[in-house]
C-alpha cells in the first residue's frame, strides 16, 4: 500500500505520485499540499487536486470525500478501509475539498 | 409532484419525526440508483454488524484486538448528505467528525487486516478502478459473506452503479426541464444581489473560509430554491436519467440485489451463531 498503516491518502496523480496522508477528518484542503512518493506534485495544494484516493485506516474508518469545505457540496465519495481508488474518472478529479472520516456505516462505498 | 420510484423499503424509512432537512429530501424523488444503494436496509445493518464480527474474530485468532466504532447512519440521512445539486438547507451543514483513530496503528494489525499489500486483486467500472486486499481477514469477511467468485464481482457491480450515478448527474444539466428551472433560480438570485451559473458553480466560488451556514450567497441560493422549486424539478429529472440509464443497463439493478440478498443470508446464520 502507498498509503500508511492508520492513514487515509490522497494522491496527486497515480498512487506512486506525491500525496497527503490525513489521520483524521479535514474540513479544508486549502492549508495541504502533496510531498513524498515519486515526486510528481510535490508542494502542490490539496485542494481541488487530486486524482487517486486510499485508505489505510486499521480501525474501520471510511473515507468520506466532499465536493465543498466543511463536508458541504455534493458527497463525491467514500472509500472503505483497504481499498485504493487507482485513478478517478474526469468528472471527479480535483474536486475534493474535505474528508469527513467516519466510523463503518452501511453505506456502500464504491470498493464495496 | 410524483413521486418516481416510491417503494414500500423507502416509505418505511421515511418517517415523521426525521429532522426538518431530511424531511425536506422525503417529499421529492429518489432517484432509483440512490435508492438501490443508499436507502439502508435492516438487512444492510446485519450485513455490517456480520462482516465486523467475522473481521474481530479473525483477527482475535491471531492475538490481536479489532475495535471499530461503528456509525449508525438512517436512509434518510445517507440521501439527504448526497447534495447532488448543492446545499438544500443550511441547518446542520457542517457535521461533527468522529474522533480521529491513532495514526501510529499497529502494523501486525494492518497485516492481519489486509494481508500481504503485494496482493490485491482489482475490480474495474467503466470509469473506475478499485484494488483491495487479496487476503487478510477483511477479505476473508468479504469472501464469506459474499462467495469468494463474488467479491470482485460485487465491486464491479457498485462500481458500475457508481458510472450510472455520474453519468445521469453529467447529462441532467443538459435536461431542458431542469435548465429552465436553473434559469428561474438565476432570476431570483440575481434578484437578492448575487450571481453564478448554477448553484454548484455557485458554491465552488465561495472562498474557501466562508461560513456556508450564514455567508449570504448560500442563503439566497437555498432561498431561491425553495422559492422556485429548483430541487424538486432537479431530482425529479435526475431520477428518470437515473432510470434510463438502469433501463439501459439491464440486471444490473437484480444483480446488485441479488449479491445484497446473499449477504444477509449469510450473515442471519452469521449473526445467530
Amino acid at each position: 500500500m502507498n498509503c500508511s498503516s492508520g492513514y487515509h491518502c490522497l494522491f496527486y496523480s497515480t498512487i506512486d505520485s506525491s500525496k497527503h496522508q490525513f489521520f483524521n477528518s479535514d474540513t479544508n484542503f486549502a492549508d495541504n499540499t502533496f510531498s513524498g512518493g515519486n515526486g510528481i506534485g510535490s508542494g502542490q495544494t490539496v485542494n481541488n487536486n487530486s486524482w487517486a484516493a486510499s485508505n489505510s485506516s486499521t480501525g474501520g474508518y471510511e473515507s468520506h470525500y466532499y465536493d465543498g469545505t466543511g463536508y458541504t457540496g455534493a458527497f463525491l465519495f467514500c472509500v472503505n478501509p483497504g481499498a485504493t481508488v487507482r485513478s478517478l474518472p474526469t468528472s471527479l478529479r480535483d474536486r475534493a475539498s474535505s474528508l469527513r472520516l467516519r466510523g463503518t456505516t452501511t453505506i456502500p462505498c464504491i470498493s464495496n | 409532484m410524483a413521486l418516481a420510484v416510491a417503494g414500500a423499503g423507502v416509505a418505511g424509512l421515511l418517517t415523521a419525526s426525521a429532522p426538518p432537512q431530511e424531511a425536506a429530501a422525503q417529499a421529492r424523488a429518489v432517484p432509483p440508483i440512490h435508492r438501490l444503494v443508499y436507502v439502508i436496509t435492516e438487512a444492510d445493518r446485519r450485513i455490517t454488524e456480520a462482516r465486523h464480527r467475522l473481521i474481530a474474530e479473525c483477527v482475535a485468532a491471531q492475538g490481536l484486538a479489532y475495535t471499530a466504532r461503528a456509525e449508525t447512519v438512517t436512509g434518510d440521512q445517507a440521501l439527504a448528505e448526497l447534495r447532488p445539486f448543492g446545499l438544500e438547507h443550511l441547518e446542520g451543514v457542517t457535521s461533527t467528525a468522529v474522533p480521529p483513530e491513532t495514526p501510529a496503528a499497529d502494523e501486525r494489525l494492518a497485516r492481519a487486516l489486509f494481508g500481504d499489500p503485494e496482493r490485491r486483486v482489482v475490480a474495474r467500472g467503466e470509469r473506475l478502478e478499485v484494488s483491495l486486499p487479496a487476503e487478510g481477514c477483511q477479505a476473508e469477511a468479504e469472501n464469506r459473506l459474499l462467495g469468494p467468485e463474488n467479491r470482485v464481482r460485487a465491486t464491479e457491480v457498485r462500481l458500475r452503479l457508481y458510472d450510472g450515478e455520474r453519468e445521469a448527474r453529467e447529462q441532467v444539466d443538459d435536461d431542458a426541464a431542469l435548465r429552465r428551472a436553473t434559469a428561474a433560480w438565476r432570476s431570483c438570485l440575481a434578484g437578492l444581489g448575487f450571481d453564478a451559473p448554477d448553484p454548484v458553480r455557485l458554491l465552488a466560488t465561495l472562498p474557501p473560509d466562508a461560513d456556508v451556514r450564514t455567508h449570504p450567497a448560500t442563503a439566497a441560493d437555498v432561498r431561491c430554491k425553495r422559492r422556485t422549486g429548483y430541487l424538486d424539478v432537479a431530482y425529479e429529472r435526475l431520477a428518470a436519467r437515473q432510470q434510463a440509464w438502469l433501463d439501459a443497463h439491464p440486471g444490473l439493478a437484480d444483480e446488485w440485489r441479488a449479491l445484497r440478498h446473499r449477504q444477509a443470508v449469510v450473515a442471519a446464520v452469521i449473526l445467530a451463531g
